[in-house]
């Protein structure tokens, strides 16, 4: 079972922290479809939240198709492709331009950035040998991009 | 306790008069300063800001020293204890803040599951896991305890206010009101406690913080289940004193007692006993529990 962190330090609302930990552990398997997640109560004690944050970040994945809340029965994975976002999304590869460029003027050479993008390729498509390769995503294009 | 037994003493026509006073000034303190010691016993608390939770206390411990000034103050002025239709309200009051204190801790940061240990400790990240948890129940559930609760103070009550309105009062009738409700009260103090206690249990195996030593997370462990246990054992103790409290009032011989009378002897010394050890068997269990689920949680997933 998949575990988040979210770091109160940082200046991004911890709403979005919880987004983004949520988002990278269904891209990495932490959490499969079908699959319960804790109640916002709970996870809102657990990471020493508000309930509406957590509450919150859950609204904002249920939007984005990956969460489903059903009284009563708690919320569950529902999917791990999310629906197609609304034009003020920024594309994908803007994003990952930002990244390298991120990375670039951090002062990394390029075989660091490009190992960095491996793992996380790897992370997030893990072959049968645990080597990158075609994953159960692998012909997945993401939507945005 | 000790304001009813006195009072129960002073109407069978035995009443000691320094003994009564010490058992009015006993029994006050007890009631006003049960909310502070059950308030400060809980576990501490995981990743709240200390100086806003010791703020809290502090109010706490204030409201109580209040209430018990006023008490202590009425009886110098007046020559006598005020009557128990104030002490009431004041227990009330400070037991409510005394929840309600424990309560705001507990919503600032659980320690049911989150792993982020108390302040200071470790670096500022904080982690929880995606598992949904179920809550382990322990003996009957909480509306059964709370019922059983809201009966015990009512029935106390109850008994006291037929004694202070002084209707009749006889050895008889005291025996057939204050034995059940001293046994009630006892049943119910456990219910209190237990609904509160439990709360604050170390949750089920969690992940510690990544950035913690070993040592930090043993400590917070360790200061976790010191008060746990400290919490469980003033349970314990307070439902054998208030059962034996409740058998004691209903054994006290009286002449002539008839049958209302004795039906409420043995309802007190029942339910007393009942309570008593109830409070005790619980409380044992729970720290059993407690431990099990704490060397759970020191267990590497």
């Amino acid at each position: 079972m998949g575990v988040i962190t979210i770091h109160p330090a940082r200046s991004t609302p911890l709403a979005e922290q919880i987004v983004a930990a949520l988002r990278r552990t269904i891209a990495t398997g932490g959490v499969a479809v079908g699959q319960e997640l804790p109640p916002v109560r709970q996870l809102a004690a657990d990471l020493s939240v508000n309930l509406n944050t957590v509450a919150r970040a859950y609204n904002v994945l249920q939007n984005q198709g990956l969460l489903q809340t059903a009284r009563g029965r708690g919320t569950r994975i529902t999917s791990e492709r999310e629906l197609a976002p609304g034009p003020a999304t920024v594309p994908l590869d803007e994003r990952m331009l930002d990244v390298v460029a991120d990375a670039k003027l951090a002062g990394l050479d390029e075989a660091r950035v490009r190992a960095l993008i491996e793992a996380t390729v790897r992370a997030c498509y893990p072959g049968p040998d645990g080597a990158s390769g075609a994953g159960p995503n692998a012909g997945r294009k993401e939507s945005g991009s | 306790m000790s304001v009813g037994l006195s009072y129960a003493l002073a109407s069978m026509g035995t009443e000691p008069p320094a003994w009564r006073t010490w058992m009015d000034v006993g029994g006050a303190s007890l009631l006003l300063l049960f909310p502070i010691a059950m308030a400060l016993l809980v576990p501490p608390v995981a990743g709240a800001d200390p100086r806003r939770w010791r703020t809290r206390q502090a109010w706490l411990v204030a409201a109580t020293v209040v209430a018990s000034t006023g008490w202590l103050g009425w009886w110098a002025v007046e020559g006598r204890p005020p009557s128990m239709h104030w002490l009431w309200p004041a227990y009330g009051v400070t037991l409510t803040l005394g929840i309600q204190v424990a309560n705001r801790k507990r919503v600032e940061s659980s320690t049911e599951g989150g792993s982020r240990p108390e302040a200071g400790f470790g670096p500022p990240v904080r982690t929880a896991s995606l598992a949904p948890r179920r809550a382990e129940a322990i003996g009957p559930p909480g509306w059964a305890w709370a019922t059983l609760a809201a009966i015990a103070f009512v029935a106390t009550a109850a008994a006291a206010s037929r004694l202070l309105l002084g209707t009749e009062s006889s050895g008889e009738q005291l025996r057939a009101w204050i034995g059940p409700g001293m046994g009630l009260l006892a049943l119910g103090e456990v219910a209190l406690f237990h609904v509160v206690c439990r709360r604050f249990l170390p949750g089920e195996p969690r992940p510690m913080d990544p950035g913690a030593s070993p040592e930090l997370s043993e400590q917070y462990e360790r200061l976790t289940r010191s008060r746990a246990t400290a919490c469980y054992w003033l349970a314990a103790g307070m439902s054998l004193l208030l059962g034996a409290g409740g058998v004691v009032v209903a054994w006290a011989p009286a002449e002539g007692s008839g049958l209302v009378g004795w039906i409420g002897a043995g309802l007190g010394v029942a339910i007393g006993l009942a309570g008593g050890l109830l409070g005790t068997l619980s409380s044992v269990r729970s720290m059993r529990i407690q431990d099990r689920r704490i060397e759970l949680s020191r267990t590497p997933a």
